[in-house]
């Protein structure tokens, strides 16, 4: 899905482009250095003579001359842009299909641990190194390999008897090289490649123990840590900086060896040395490939790591049965869901319900949520939900908070929202007057203004969020951790009456009045009460 | 080159080619090869060792932050700074400076040894040269402001991408997919767009540089030519040049421009270097001396006292802790309370030596700033909020406060938090492994094990600020509990903004806010919510 295949597919149309105009700019500067040394040796063997004699058109050559150096730099100037605009291009697909991907295979049941962050952005930095690989190595390779090729027949049809020397030659900078490059240092450049995002786990592990380390004085482990990965780097750094140097020592003796049997041979001078020149030449073409091994290795090691993306599973949303009607009622029987200790649940709820669901941690009130949302399978029994539309809006612990303007986040659950409907709800979480000091007022951004709000407000937020969610049930996980009880209770009243028409199911670790609740669920492992 | 230009004027004369002017070549060509990749090692090396060194600093800079390291940001952001931009600058030091030496030197070289044999031609190198470099500078500044722009829309696309793919729970629920990928799709076309015309410019310089060099070849080899044959319109029928010079200055033209050419390949690297040392700035002006460094060593006495007097702690736009008088004397207990902002973590911090603060704090009859560090730290024993483990098992992370603990000290700190059951359960017992931060005990079960270090290690002090918060009520109630058995004797200072099972605390003290507006929360908020910037 990600090979080099796909790579050039994706922009197949603009990477050829960029092909051209870079073989057009190449072959220009090789022919201008070669065409140059060939019009000074001709003109040198004409002598002045020659010129008196009229045998010896000059001006051709010096147009032509020109004309060279005008294609290298238009040439050149042209696929750069090509190329990078190219680039463009397929960061946006790669970034777009990663997205799909995620979105299709993302389980939210995988703990939210720091190391999700952390693969996130070796996520993005994965498809970079994707983007840049045609660039880097695909595309100097075809040059290189045209180039190479070209020449090589140019020379055999100028003169067949050189075809030996030739194909030996071309063999050894395409096919002999590259393959030793290859076979002895893309296992290195993997590993190092690998090797750096294993540190930078490491350090974020480091560093999460960092103020524990410092206080029971082991702050040397922090640093003799670190220490010996930077010494393998290090190392492996300095073996495929040795490779790269070999191989381009190889390439120009290589180059050498073949310029030196062409001059001694007996061919027309002028031709000969124009031909060596061009030789020559050829060395700046090769030059990328000795880097090959590094771009190659970390091409590797990304895709690797993006490839493992597809082979999750796809989530599964999994549907409850619902009936439209008039009014909403939510009826569970006999139910078991994933994750739960508790005996079958049965419970049944009519509109304008609010119901408290409390219980020891780790018995499942999470995840009858998650159940009753979809998320989850259920095991056995039943959930009905009746209503005017088949939504929930779930309002579950860790919720996320974009860095898009106050009005674009509140959005997200109603599309349609007014800004009166958006004070409203943030007048009854108690966020009037926090929305009053943003300059923006709604839309402030949460990125670029720093809106400093402590956990508690981001909670309050994302509550109203759901709150603005026209859905017949509300599901509230935990909407008042961080609250004072008097802040709680106020905005639980206010709940109470904003939500007349719906069903709202609550869990809340905190003392709430009992009173205000319709039904308590109790779960214990075990049995429910 | 010059051994280059030999033969050819031998083939050309039909002579024969000498051997040694062969081999002249060839060791020529090859030594030019191998001294350019011993000048790549040689880089490399200096690279790896500035690398490690900048390093080294920046982790000492963090070692002596503690907690404080928040400001500079998140953890995430804060390895992306030591890691890969300090990576970044490898470009800047190991290509792009080396380079800017070998531009000055090379062409000067070179025009000398063509000087030589034609001044015409040296002179048109030459005034090429500086010409190229104005018109760099004047293109340069558009195409770099151009360059600049352009990295910063990337970034910025970055971390929206970013920023959608952590929400992508949220987005789901709120059944907002489609909807995201349509912004990002629109969002990454105007982009693409938008950035022709900005490429366009920043690639002006590249193009700039590659015209003076193919018309400066150009030139040369017309005039080389035309004066072989004699058609130079100022100087018909005399020859300025002989043919192997002639050649030997045409084989030098394109390596007079190389060096030039190289530098502008690598001005990319160079941005990428100076805005990754942007970034690595305040970390690298934080100061790498704790703020207390004094030698005097605390012999913490029953009858020993902590004494703070008119405390202010000022931290760039806030204040955040205002202490008029408060004496803890050995073995009391007691409770720091007062509501969010009012600076209770900053008064834990403070007292375990990581905020410079203005006042007088004396510890045992010594003052504050002239104690030893490490020593005063390990009299204190500290409880996080959310607790902190090192990968390893649960013996190593026990052992963190006391290496020389025996298995049986182990098991008992463990029975006295109520965590050996669990831990007998386990197969590998004390070997158990615990993944990233402990992350495969439940919460309780954190806090638990690290007041069983706490209990291992044995301090005198503990500071402990509101270690049950993240816990719910049972658990919080139990840890609690097992805090007040556990802190018998010692002397306890405990941070909370609650009262509840907190009777048995004999000293209180309320810590009044600052001002209103704290600026406690920012940090918090890209804790919970993650970085929606991308490095």
């Amino acid at each position: 899905m990600f090979s080099s295949f796909n790579l050039w597919r994706i922009a197949r149309p603009m990477w050829s482009l960029s092909f051209v105009l870079g073989l057009l700019s190449l072959i220009s500067g090789i022919a201008l250095l070669a065409y140059s040394g060939w019009f000074i040796s001709a003109a040198a063997l004409a002598g002045v003579a020659g010129s008196q004699a009229g045998s010896f058109n000059y001006l051709r050559p010096g147009a032509m001359i020109r004309l060279l150096a005008i294609t290298r730099t238009a040439g050149r100037y042209a696929e750069r842009l090509q190329s990078h605009y190219t680039i463009l291009q397929v960061l946006k697909t790669l970034r777009l299909q990663c997205f799909t991907l995620l979105s299709q295979r993302f389980n939210p049941y995988q703990t939210l641990r720091s190391g999700r962050f952390n693969a996130l952005q070796q996520l993005i930095a994965d498809i970079d190194i994707l983007d840049q690989y045609p660039l880097k190595l695909l595309l100097p390779f075809l040059w290189a390999f045209t180039l190479l090729s070209l020449a090589a027949l140019v020379i055999v049809w100028w003169q067949p008897a050189l075809l030996c020397m030739v194909v030996l030659t071309w063999a050894m900078l395409m096919l002999v090289i590259p393959s030793v490059q290859l076979m002895v240092s893309t296992r290195v450049a993997t590993n190092e490649a690998l090797h750096q995002s294993r540190r930078r786990e490491q350090m974020l592990e480091q560093m999460s123990g960092l103020t524990s380390m410092l206080m029971l004085g082991q702050s040397q482990l922090f640093i003799a840590e670190f220490a010996a990965s930077e010494h393998k780097s290090a190392a492996h750094q300095r073996r495929l900086q040795f490779t790269s140097s070999v191989c381009a020592v190889l390439q120009q003796m290589t180059l050498a060896s073949f310029a030196i049997y062409l001059l001694q041979s007996d061919y027309s001078p002028v031709l000969l040395i124009a031909c060596c020149l061009a030789v020559l030449g050829l060395s700046e073409v090769l030059a990328p490939l000795n880097q090959a091994h590094i771009v190659f290795g970390n091409y590797r090691a990304a895709r690797s790591r993006l490839t493992q993306l597809t082979t999750q599973p796809v989530v599964v949303q999994h549907q409850t049965d619902f009936m439209v009607a008039d009014s909403t009622t939510l009826t569970i029987s006999e139910l078991t869901w994933t994750y739960s200790q508790v005996a079958a649940l049965s419970v049944s709820a009519v509109q304008g319900e609010l119901i408290l669901v409390r219980g020891v941690s780790g018995c499942g009130k999470s995840s009858l949520f998650a159940t009753i949302a979809g998320d989850l399978p259920v095991i056995s029994g039943r959930i009905a939900v009746q209503g005017p539309t088949a939504d929930i809006s779930w309002l579950d612990q860790h919720p996320y908070i974009f860095g898009l303007s106050i009005a674009a986040n509140l959005r997200l659950a109603n599309p349609t929202a007014t800004d009166q409907q958006m004070l409203n709800v943030l007048a009854l979480v108690e966020l009037s007057d926090w929305l009053k000091e943003q300059k923006s007022g709604l839309a402030s951004c949460f990125d670029t203004d720093a809106l400093g709000m402590s956990g508690g407000e981001l909670r309050r937020f994302a509550l109203a969020r759901c709150l603005l969610k026209p859905a017949p049930i509300l599901l509230l996980d935990e909407p008042f951790a961080g609250l004072g009880a008097d802040q709680a209770s106020r905005i639980l009243k206010a709940l109470k009456t904003y939500a007349s028409h719906q069903i709202c199911l609550l869990i809340s670790h905190q003392q709430q009045d009992a009173s205000e609740f319709s039904q308590v669920i109790k779960l214990e492992h075990g049995k429910f009460a | 080159m010059w051994a280059l230009a030999i033969i050819a004027n031998a083939l050309l004369n039909n002579n024969e080619v000498a051997t040694v002017d062969l081999v002249m070549f060839t060791t020529g060509w090859l030594l030019r090869s191998l001294l350019l990749e011993i000048k790549q090692q040689i880089c490399l090396n200096a690279s790896i060792q500035l690398r490690q060194k900048i390093r080294h600093e920046l982790l000492q800079k963090l070692l002596v932050a503690g907690p404080l390291r928040r400001n500079f940001g998140t953890d995430g952001e804060l390895s992306t700074l030591v890691l890969e931009k300090v990576d970044a600058l490898d470009g800047y030091i190991s290509r792009y400076w080396p380079q800017q030496i070998l531009v000055v030197v090379s062409p000067l070289l070179i025009s000398i040894a063509v000087g030589y044999h034609s001044l015409l031609a040296a002179v048109i190198m030459l005034i090429t040269a500086p010409l190229v470099i104005v018109f760099m500078i004047l293109v340069g500044n558009e195409a770099s402001n151009a360059s600049a722009k352009q990295l910063d829309y990337l970034a910025r696309m970055g971390g929206r991408f970013y920023d959608v793919i952590l929400g992508l729970r949220t987005l789901r629920q709120f059944k907002a997919i489609d909807l995201a990928y349509a912004q990002l799709a629109d969002a990454a076309e105007k982009f693409k767009n938008s950035s022709f015309s900005v490429l366009r410019m920043a690639f002006l310089s590249t193009a700039v540089l590659e015209l003076f060099s193919s018309l400066a070849i150009a030139l040369v080899a017309l005039y080389l030519g035309l004066g072989l044959i004699g058609e130079l319109p100022w100087q018909r029928g005399l020859i300025p040049v002989n043919y192997q010079p002639a050649l030997f200055i045409l084989l030098l033209a394109p390596e007079f421009y190389a060096p030039l050419r190289q530098l502008g390949a690598d001005y990319h690297a160079k941005a990428m270097a100076i805005a990754a040392a942007a970034d690595i700035s305040p970390l690298w002006h934080a100061s790498s001396k704790p703020v207390i460094a004094g030698v005097s060593q605390i012999g913490w006495q029953p009858d020993s006292k902590i004494e703070l007097h008119e405390i202010v702690i000022d931290s760039g736009q806030s204040t955040r802790l205002v202490l008029p008088k408060l004496c803890i004397n050995a073995g009391e207990h007691w409770l720091i309370s007062g509501e969010s902002g009012s600076g209770k973590t900053t008064l834990l911090q403070l007292i375990c030596g990581f905020w410079p603060w203005s006042g007088d704090i004396q510890i045992a009859g010594k003052p504050f700033s002239s104690i030893e560090l490490t020593q005063w730290r390990r009299h204190i024993g500290y409880l996080h909020q959310k607790p902190e483990f090192l990968p390893g098992t649960i013996a190593s992370n026990l052992q963190l406060g006391c290496p020389d603990a025996t298995e049986e000290q182990l098991w008992q700190c463990l029975a006295a938090v109520g965590l050996d059951d669990f831990v007998q359960v386990q197969p590998e017992k004390l070997q158990h492994t615990l993944l990233d931060n402990a992350c495969n005990l439940s919460a309780g079960q954190q806090q638990r094990l690290a007041l069983a270090r706490l209990l291992l290690a044995n301090n005198p002090i503990w500071l402990l600020d509101e270690p049950w918060v993240h816990l719910d009520p049972d658990n919080a109630e139990s840890l609690i509990a097992l805090i007040k058995q556990g802190a018998q004797g010692r002397t306890l200072i405990l941070v909370s903004h609650q009262t509840a099972h907190l009777q048995w605390i004999d000293h209180r003290y309320l810590l009044k806010a600052p001002n209103k507006t704290i600026d406690v929360g920012c940090a918090t908020f890209k804790l919970e919510a993650g970085t929606s910037h991308v490095q």
